[in-house]
């Protein structure tokens, strides 16, 4: 009678050993890439995000020295197409990457047709789920962010606000 | 007649002088806490004008630096001058990363704030300083220092050590940037308390990172080594240190490690190696609404 309820007591203990070890799906998995804007005013302000990825050896500095002076920057291993934020905020941009190399994560916004913003990141070494984000600062002292009645990026998508 | 004249100018003199140097000492807490109930009391212009009070005073110790510096970047915001909330809101991160503002306050704070939080984040590291002990009974040691300062505020960096019961400090001045050592002299005989603090402080000598102080220090210990055979008082044994429980408990759990680790190892388990990066939208450090 007692041997049984000690099997029983030890059986939660084999499940989770057992469901740590089920073989793994080595389909690729998905890494969230969060493009970081300072705050919901800036994202709604925001038209359009190009998205770059370059290889590690650039120097964050100097893609965004080459911006800010509106020359052209070196050829991309991926360009997504201008996503607006609620595009962004839909998951919509997506690219491959290889988990052990290093890249050098370059975003850009725009509002009216003229750069807003931008922000880089190198990174390697991606994690299972979620890698760096990518902060978003002003690209020059000159940007102001306007005003908003938004109090979040949705209410922008959904209509209800400006 | 003279005589006592003369005593009792010199008593008056003597108390002015020591009343003089008690409130010089206590202008900078006095100051602040002025800052602090207006601050409080929604007077957002007089506590700003206090915080700055205390700002241009040199040799801030950390706790005087951090509060007043967080009454401005609050009182500026407060009063609509974002740019200068912004620059005290960097500033704020730099003595202290862990600092937040109240969600609740509105965005005319944490607007300020996010875009000083986004400038760090840009920073990609954390300001600090990492300060490690290494000493050991009988022999020198050293204080191991690590700076992190992005803004370049940190001048220079002050350290100073004492074997207790001694009074003085043997200090030392190191260069900030990077990972420097402070060399610490053995122990002398009967002293194992090591007693020391580390400053690193700004061009007006205020502390902007700081691991005890002068008159709280840090305290580290060393153990002296028992001598081989030595005989110590007997101490009752547990019955987890008799060897042979260790033993039987030590195979029992090693087999049921192996057991389980062969039972369920995953035989074909590959990570792959290629991922897909999905992008998505955050907003001042979390994920957008």
């Amino acid at each position: 009678m007692g041997l049984p309820m000690r099997m029983f007591a030890f059986l939660p203990v084999a499940l989770v050993v057992a469901a740590c070890a089920k073989e793994e799906d080595a389909s690729p998995a998905n890494v969230d890439i969060q493009v970081d804007f300072p705050s919901t005013a800036a994202a709604v302000a925001v038209d359009g995000v190009k998205f770059y990825v370059f290889d590690g050896a650039q120097s964050c500095n100097d893609l965004v020295r080459l911006r800010q002076t509106a020359q052209s920057l070196p050829k991309p291993i991926y360009e997504s197409a201008s996503l607006t934020p609620c595009q962004l905020q839909e998951g919509r941009g997506s690219f491959t990457i290889d988990r052990n190399t290093a890249y050098a994560m370059f975003a850009v916004g725009t509002a009216a047709g003229k750069d807003v913003l931008v922000g880089c990141t190198v990174q390697s070494g991606f994690g299972e789920t979620v890698a760096q984000p990518v902060p978003l600062t002003y690209i020059d002292a000159t940007q102001r962010i306007p005003t908003t009645s938004c109090t979040k990026l949705s209410d922008k998508c959904g209509g209800r606000c400006q | 007649m003279n005589a006592s004249i003369r005593r009792v100018l010199a008593a008056t003199m003597l108390a002015a002088s020591l009343t003089a140097a008690s409130a010089a000492l206590a202008a900078p807490e006095a100051d602040l806490a002025a800052a602090e109930n207006s601050y409080a009391a929604l007077d957002y212009a007089t506590a700003l004008s206090s915080a700055e009070a205390v700002l241009a005073q040199p040799r801030l110790g950390h706790d005087v630096l951090t509060r007043a510096t967080r009454v401005s970047a609050l009182s500026h915001a407060a009063l609509g001058h974002a740019d200068k909330a912004k620059e005290q809101f960097v500033l704020m991160l730099e003595y202290d990363p862990d600092f937040k503002v109240d969600s609740k306050l509105g965005p005319r704070f944490s607007e300020p704030f996010s875009e000083a939080r986004g400038y760090w984040q840009a920073q990609g590291r954390k300001a600090g300083m990492d300060v490690q002990v290494v000493v050991q009974y009988g022999q020198p040691g050293d204080i191991r220092v690590k700076t992190t300062d992005p803004l370049g505020v940190v001048k220079r960096v002050n350290a100073g050590w004492r074997w207790a019961p001694k009074r003085d400090y043997t200090t030392v001045e190191i260069d900030p940037s990077g990972s420097k050592s402070v060399e610490v002299g053995a122990n002398p005989e009967g002293s194992t308390r090591l007693e020391y603090w580390v400053r690193g402080v700004d061009a007006k000598g205020n502390a902007v990172f700081e691991s005890g102080t002068p008159d709280a220090p840090q305290l580290t210990t060393v153990n002296e080594p028992q001598a081989a055979g030595a005989a110590g008082p007997e101490k009752k044994k547990s019955f987890f240190t008799n060897p042979v429980v260790l033993a039987v408990t030590g195979v029992v759990v090693a087999g049921a490690a192996v057991g389980l680790y062969f039972a369920f190892r995953p035989t074909d388990y590959q990570t792959p190696s290629t991922a897909r990066g999905v992008l998505g939208a955050g907003c001042g450090g979390s994920r957008c609404d």
